[in-house]
């Protein structure tokens, strides 16, 4: 059982066959780092294993890595009822402070490969201002405990030269995935006017989907309520281009 | 005619199938060496199932196995 692990370049963690390494399910073992959550750069919790600022560094295995992230979601569910009874819905996502599984950060050459990811308490997998980044053949089961809130998959955030494949990919929120299973969304894309930048070049290909809502979903002014709650003035550039998705859908 | 309707949809599906963007090939980690030293957590004091965070000892293994160039942390089982 481990807190927060920092990777660094050339080393490769793997996680055995029959072996199953368990988060801890204290925030404190998770020291708040910068880093950048749903657009916002912040302090936040790093994640149970994190690959910053490093080159050439792996995470692979057959074994498991359970984040056991249940505490995470109570923390969520609590302060959203006070909240809400607030009016301050909007802001809950920001100030439950909760612990990614696997953060790829300012990162390259990087390769996760096999492993199975169990629970996590927030995001499973980001990839934050990183490129050149694997992530193969991967697990991800997010409804062992229950279902927790913005359990995504796989983010890919401002990052560039990612290549995803060969997943099987299981959450109650975002996946962007593979193989998608009790979920709404199979690949998402989410902005609003205060979020810039840009997404180009998209393949998505040879992918099954199984009982979710929408295969693809393109929200660029999403939910005005929560995303406008400062005031910003950034300019939105949403360039999206889409080539060849060919979806094999079930 | 419905013939030659066929095979021209079979001709394009095939296309349309087959053909990936040129910059396809520049994606992702590209080689990784993993045919590197290996750094046994066990030998870290890291036991199993003792229900303790040994964060410390984790990240001791990860850090000397970065100062001495690279390798591999390994967990195994039963060890």
């Amino acid at each position: 059982m481990t807190g927060a692990l920092f990777l660094k370049s050339n080393v490769h963690l793997v996680i055995g066959k029959d072996v199953t390494l368990l988060g801890s399910q204290l925030l404190q073992d998770y020291p708040e780092i910068d880093t950048r959550v749903a657009g916002i750069e912040m302090r936040w919790p790093a994640a149970l294993i994190n690959i910053i600022d490093a080159r050439n560094a792996s995470v692979s295995g057959e074994g498991v890595i359970d984040a056991r992230g249940k505490f995470n979601w109570d923390l969520y569910w609590n302060m959203l009822k006070k909240y809400d009874s607030l009016g301050l819905r909007w802001i809950v996502d920001y100030d439950v402070k909760r612990v990614r599984t696997i953060l790829v950060q300012n990162a390259d050459h990087i390769l996760i490969q096999g492993i199975k990811l169990k629970n996590a308490g927030f995001w499973t997998v980001q990839l934050l201002y990183s490129k050149y980044v694997t992530v193969k053949g991967i697990t991800i089961r997010n409804n062992e405990d229950g279902s927790g809130p913005s359990t995504d998959g796989i983010d890919v955030d401002s990052s560039s030269w990612i290549l995803i494949e060969d997943c099987d990919i299981d959450c109650n929120d975002d996946n962007f995935c593979l193989k998608a299973r009790h979920t709404d969304n199979g690949l998402r894309i989410k902005s609003a006017t205060t979020r810039g930048g840009t997404i180009v070049d998209i393949y998505f290909e040879n992918s099954e989907l199984d009982s979710i809502n929408n295969v693809f979903q393109f929200n660029l002014n999403w939910y005005p309520a929560y995303s406008y709650s400062h005031c910003h003035r950034v300019i939105p550039m949403i360039a999206f281009r889409l080539i060849g998705k060919r979806c094999s859908g079930k | 005619m419905k013939k030659s309707i066929s095979l021209l949809v079979f001709i394009i599906s095939a296309f349309a199938g087959f053909s990936q963007p040129a910059w396809i090939a520049n994606v992702g980690a590209g080689d990784i060496n993993m045919d590197v030293r290996e750094y046994n957590v066990a030998k870290c004091g890291v036991k199993p199932n003792t229900g303790k965070v040994v964060t410390k000892l984790v990240q001791q293994a990860i850090d000397v196995c970065a100062k001495a160039g690279g390798g591999k942390v390994v967990f195994t089982a039963g060890t």
